[in-house]
């Protein structure tokens, strides 16, 4: 099963590195959970500071979920590239031999598949106290799904440009929101056409488009921001 | 066609001596352009048909807007430069940019807002996407200043803001429309429009002289905070320590106080205007200059107070950039000395 690293193909390369980030945080599973119940506990602030009523709730469900998950994903950005830029992880990737870019790539979709994904398996149960139903749950998963990778590929950025500076979290959270926001506005406005019957797959395919222009562009950001950091 | 001179560009003692020749004459034509362009804008041209004498506030706030936007422009461009080609200058015009963008931001917000009040009936409309693109695009500057200030090496700081800057460059038009998409499905009741309605040339032209004006004094303030921006990179250099010995030391002291002190004055001087424009008291010359523009002189005015001390600000804060700078440079070049000797 053991290859010699140097001659590792670049899918090769790209698949160990997402099975490497799978495996540490199933290893610790609080990383997982941390952000899940952390956008739990945001959902249920809202009704308990607004009140109960239910007309209102249903208004303002879409964008409060969407808030809470924006919030969840920054909460663990930082410690995207921590720990490899302290354990010296990074350097490696930078003398891989392979396109740092799409060592990022690979970075970037296992950190999505740790975070993204499974708050877009939670968020249906956290519709159903914002009386949503039906199509809207469907669009609103999409919508995670596809929003939580952009925003990923985000706060990989943000994590990658504040690895040199003193104050991680909070810059970081400073860097990305103004950034993300283009997707908070067409993700909550899909999943609100959704609910109050109108059509979403104009909101959904701007989304898709979004995911795809930044797997595309950031990467090529986050490579240059990761180098500068080690330098 | 001899490049030469365009090469020079990417050398830090040509800038410093570029910048020196031009400050004088962009100062002086700028503010006369200023001038000649409110004078105009305030006593001239005619009363707008819908929003009356409110509308003046324009010759104030859209050179702002303008300004806030063509220096994100500016900043992007100046560190594209300066990550591709490795120009130390670029990295200083987009550090020595960022914060007059930043102040310029702040204006166009504030007068955009005191614009909302007569004319939408609240001080924010979020209905209105370019408030709060203008918002996001303060955000945007913040984040890179504090960026660039929180990496204890200087040469990362830069590096790192550079990269932010351009994302934020490829990232603004997206913002951009992802707001107007946004406030188009929120039927915002607003009075102007994007396409809003053709100006006549009295009203066009008096606000084209104060956009010139205002890009010319913000040419001047890139100048004199280049010149610092430049003295503190590179107190090291043997250019800076020559000429340094040309310029007579003058008293040493630094002017952050009395900065300090004109800026906290003129803001109180301002808050008190501003209660006393917005609680209608009857204060002899108070109440004749809030009657005055057909009743809309505290929201005109007090746009004209806050441009006034953005610029003033401006004007301090770069000054006292540049004696900072000197001086710690000039403390670099005796110590190189006392080492030499």
């Amino acid at each position: 099963m053991r290859t010699d690293p140097a001659a590792a193909g670049l899918t090769q390369s790209m698949l160990a590195i997402v099975r490497r980030e799978l495996l540490l945080s199933l290893r610790r599973i609080g990383d997982l959970t941390t952000p899940l119940v952390f956008f739990a506990i945001i959902c249920t602030l809202f009704p308990l500071a607004l009140g109960p009523s239910r007309e209102l709730l249903a208004l303002i469900g879409p964008g409060i979920v969407w808030v809470a998950a924006l919030l969840a994903q920054l909460l663990t950005a930082s410690s995207i590239f921590r720990q490899d830029f302290e354990d010296g992880s990074l350097e490696l990737y930078i003398l891989a031999g392979h396109p740092l870019a799409a060592l990022v790539v690979a970075k970037v979709l296992a950190y999505w598949l740790i975070t993204g994904l499974p708050l877009t398996l939670v968020s249906p149960l956290l519709a159903v106290g914002y009386q949503l139903s039906g199509e809207a749950v469907w669009v609103l998963m999409v919508s995670l799904a596809l929003g939580t990778l952009v925003l990923s590929l985000l706060g990989a950025l943000g994590a990658a440009l504040t690895l040199a500076s003193r104050q991680g979290n909070a810059l970081l959270s400073l860097l990305v929101v103004p950034l993300s926001l283009p997707v908070l506005i067409v993700g909550a406005r899909a999943v609100a056409l959704a609910a109050t019957g109108g059509v979403a797959a104009a909101a959904l395919k701007l989304l898709a488009a979004g995911a795809l222009l930044g797997i595309v562009l950031a990467p090529l950001a986050i490579a240059p921001a990761l180098r500068i950091a080690v330098d | 066609m001899n490049w030469t001179w365009f090469h020079k560009l990417g050398s830090p003692p040509t800038v410093f001596a570029f910048c020196g020749a031009l400050k004088p004459w962009l100062l002086t034509l700028g503010l006369i352009g200023i001038g000649i362009g409110i004078w105009q804008g305030l006593f001239v041209a005619p009363a707008d048909y819908q929003q009356s004498d409110a509308y003046r506030i324009i010759f104030v706030h859209v050179p702002a807007a303008y300004i806030a936007q063509m220096c994100y422009m500016l900043v992007g461009i100046a560190s594209f430069v300066a990550l591709v080609w490795r120009m130390k200058v670029g990295h200083a015009v987009a550090a020595a940019a960022a914060p007059i963008g930043a102040s310029f931001t702040v204006l166009a917000l504030a007068t955009g807002s005191i614009w909302g009040r007569p004319m939408w009936g609240t001080w924010w409309e979020w209905g209105d996407p370019r408030l709060t693109s203008v918002l996001i695009l303060l955000f945007l500057y913040v984040g890179y200043m504090v960026l660039r200030a929180s990496v204890n090496d200087p040469l990362k700081g830069d590096r790192a803001a550079a990269l932010l800057a351009v994302v934020g460059l490829v990232n603004l038009p997206i913002i951009r429309y992802s707001v107007v998409w946004w406030s188009s499905l929120h039927q915002g009741a607003t009075l102007i429009t994007e396409d809003g309605p053709r100006m006549p040339p009295a009203m066009l032209t008096p606000l084209l002289i104060s956009l010139a004006g205002f890009t010319l004094l913000f040419g001047y303030l890139l100048a004199s905070r280049l010149r610092g921006e430049l003295v503190a990179r590179e107190k090291k250099a043997r250019w800076l320590r020559d000429r340094l010995g040309n310029v007579t030391s003058n008293s040493g002291s630094s002017q952050t106080v009395e900065t300090l002190f004109i800026v906290v004055a003129l803001t109180i001087l301002g808050g008190y205007v501003g209660v006393a424009f917005l609680y209608p008291q009857d204060w002899p010359v108070l109440s004749a200059i809030r009657d005055s523009m057909s009743g809309y002189g505290a929201f005109v005015w007090l746009s004209y107070y806050l441009g006034f001390v953005i610029v003033v600000w401006n004007m301090l804060n770069a000054a006292n950039r540049v004696e900072q700078a000197t001086q710690s440079a000039r403390r670099y070049a005796i110590r190189h000395e006392e080492v030499m000797a």
